[in-house]
């Protein structure tokens, strides 16, 4: 068994394993913030039922976390061993068909980290700007709309969300197909649907983060 | 000589016009790595190569190279060939960056000069993995695939005397299918290709050939683990399915192959 898991293909199924997980709450997280466009009182509902969830909400917290150590430590893994299979490289190496996106994972990745932290201390624990603690709506609820406005209405803030949305969304454009490659999900009949879709879907993952904060920027909600 | 090698030009000389053909020909840059054995440290050596004919092949025009080194008294470039006709996976050669050269599935002993054009710099190095360490210039060793062969790459049974053609059925589709994987002839572009020097291509093609035969299913869980470990006993690198492999071979062996494997992997695990 421990030379099962530890063999090529296998370190391969955990990326997806743990990857698609990601990718899922990923696409739940976008449609969840998109509620902005529904108004103040719909998103602050939306926080409110999370926040309802006590254990629950830190049961997902801490399966995401594990997932997410797990699926950086492995790929930091894969990416050195990679390495070293090519000790000597060419004078004039040549890609051929290999995508950008599917050539700076470890890079967009490990920006991810950084962004990932940055976010969870500007919106979860709200240090980066104390003043969101003590925003409340006429319900009482924790007024999470008024706190997107602030957040996203400094520029520099937006940049930094731009950046990490858009590195996010291309992770994904070659990682949603590749996981179902890696799995053996691809056949001759549906790859050309899958290694059309799972790009596609980088793009939206990109474009529907990237919407709110642009939003709040040029005051188009407000 | 065919007529895309000469070129027609056309003169006045007191009013009289004057047709002169010759034939076309090319010079080259050629940067080639050198390498005298395994210990070696090797480096990348310049060669001017004047006069090749667009007619040749790769190999032809390395031939050409090679004679005027002798005549120099100096060491031919070793590199590795056989058939000559794309189908024993003898051949190799990195050719500016890419395995067996530019064109779309072709091995370098069939890529012809007319692909280059005159005054052309290639940059020609050999096949770079871990797994497949240079004996000599552009000479590697690819006994690895040989030993991952051994762990399962064949049925054991007792064939007996040859049967008979139709005694055991098998489905069009399925019997197309094999055949699409056994193209493979084991050269090792994809590993060359690989950004990680993976030999997933290989091993799935070779997995995968035997999965779908009749033949193949007695040992088809032991075979894919048994392959599998030997691959990865051999120091190559992990698949990112980036599909590097798959434009390089020269067969154009599908990288749903990989898929395959990764399915028989999975389900071996399984049971
Ligand atoms: C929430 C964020 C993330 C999501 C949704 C995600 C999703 C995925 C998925 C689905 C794959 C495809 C797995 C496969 O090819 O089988 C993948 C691959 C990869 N991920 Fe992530 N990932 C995330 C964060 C990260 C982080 C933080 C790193 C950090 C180092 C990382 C590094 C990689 C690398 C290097 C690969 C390519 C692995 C390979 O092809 O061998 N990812 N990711
Ligand atoms: S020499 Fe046999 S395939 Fe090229």
């Amino acid at each position: 068994m421990s030379s099962y898991i530890t063999s090529s293909v296998a370190k391969k199924y955990i990326m997806a394993l743990t990857g698609i997980p990601l990718m899922l709450f990923i696409f739940g997280h976008m449609l969840g913030n998109l509620q902005i466009f529904l108004g103040a009182d719909a998103i602050n509902n939306y926080a409110a039922t999370l926040q309802g969830l006590g254990g629950f909400l830190w049961a997902i917290r801490i399966t995401l976390f594990v997932l997410f150590i797990t699926h950086a430590i492995l790929s930091s893994i894969l990416y050195v061993e990679n390495k070293l299979a090519r000790p000597v490289s060419y004078h004039k190496p040549a890609t051929v068909v290999a995508t950008l996106t599917s050539r700076t994972m470890i890079i967009t990745g490990l920006i991810i980290v950084c962004f990932l932290v940055f976010h969870i201390f500007h919106y979860t624990v709200q240090s980066i700007d104390p003043s969101f603690k003590h925003l409340f709506d006429t319900q009482g609820r924790h007024d999470v709309y008024t706190m997107l406005i602030k957040g996203f209405s400094n520029s520099s803030i937006t940049s930094i969300y731009l950046l990490g949305v858009v590195l996010l969304g291309a992770h994904v454009h070659h990682a949603a197909a590749s996981a179902l490659q890696s799995l053996g999900l691809m056949n001759h009949k549906y790859a050309k649907y899958i290694n059309f879709a799972g790009p596609l879907l980088g793009v939206i993952v990109a474009v529907g983060y990237a919407v709110v904060p642009l939003c709040v920027l040029f005051k188009v909600i407000k | 000589m065919g007529r895309g090698s000469f070129i027609v030009d056309r003169i006045e000389i007191h009013d009289t016009l004057f047709t002169i053909h010759y034939p076309q020909i090319m010079n080259l840059t050629l940067y080639i790595w050198r390498q005298r054995n395994a210990k070696d440290k090797g480096k990348m050596v310049t060669y001017m190569a004047d006069d090749i004919s667009p007619d040749m092949s790769f190999l032809e025009m390395l031939d050409v190279v090679n004679e005027r080194l002798i005549e120099d008294n100096e060491d031919p470039i070793a590199f590795d060939h056989d058939c000559r006709e794309g189908i024993c996976g003898t051949c190799s050669l990195i050719i500016n960056g890419r395995a067996h050269g530019p064109e779309k599935g072709t091995t370098t002993c069939q890529l012809h000069m007319r692909h280059f054009k005159d005054g052309d710099e290639i940059y020609i190095e050999p096949f770079r993995s871990r797994a497949f360490a240079v004996i000599r210039d552009l000479v590697v060793d690819r006994s690895a695939f040989d030993r991952i062969m051994q762990t399962g790459g064949f049925i054991t049974i007792n064939t007996g005397s040859p049967a008979d053609a139709n005694a055991l059925p098998i489905p069009k589709e399925d019997a197309e299918y094999a055949m699409d994987a056994a193209q493979c002839i084991g050269c090792g572009a994809c590993v060359a290709q690989c950004k990680n020097a993976s030999a997933m291509l290989f091993v799935a093609a070779k997995v995968s050939q035997f999965a779908h035969l009749p033949q193949g299913q007695p040992e088809r869980m032991k075979r894919v683990r048994a392959m599998v470990k030997a691959m990865d006993d051999e120091g190559f690198g992990n698949c990112t399915n980036q599909y590097e492999c798959e434009a390089a071979c020269p067969k154009e062996i599908s990288v749903n192959f990989i898929a395959k494997m990764n399915r028989e992997f999975l389900v071996s695990g399984l049971k």
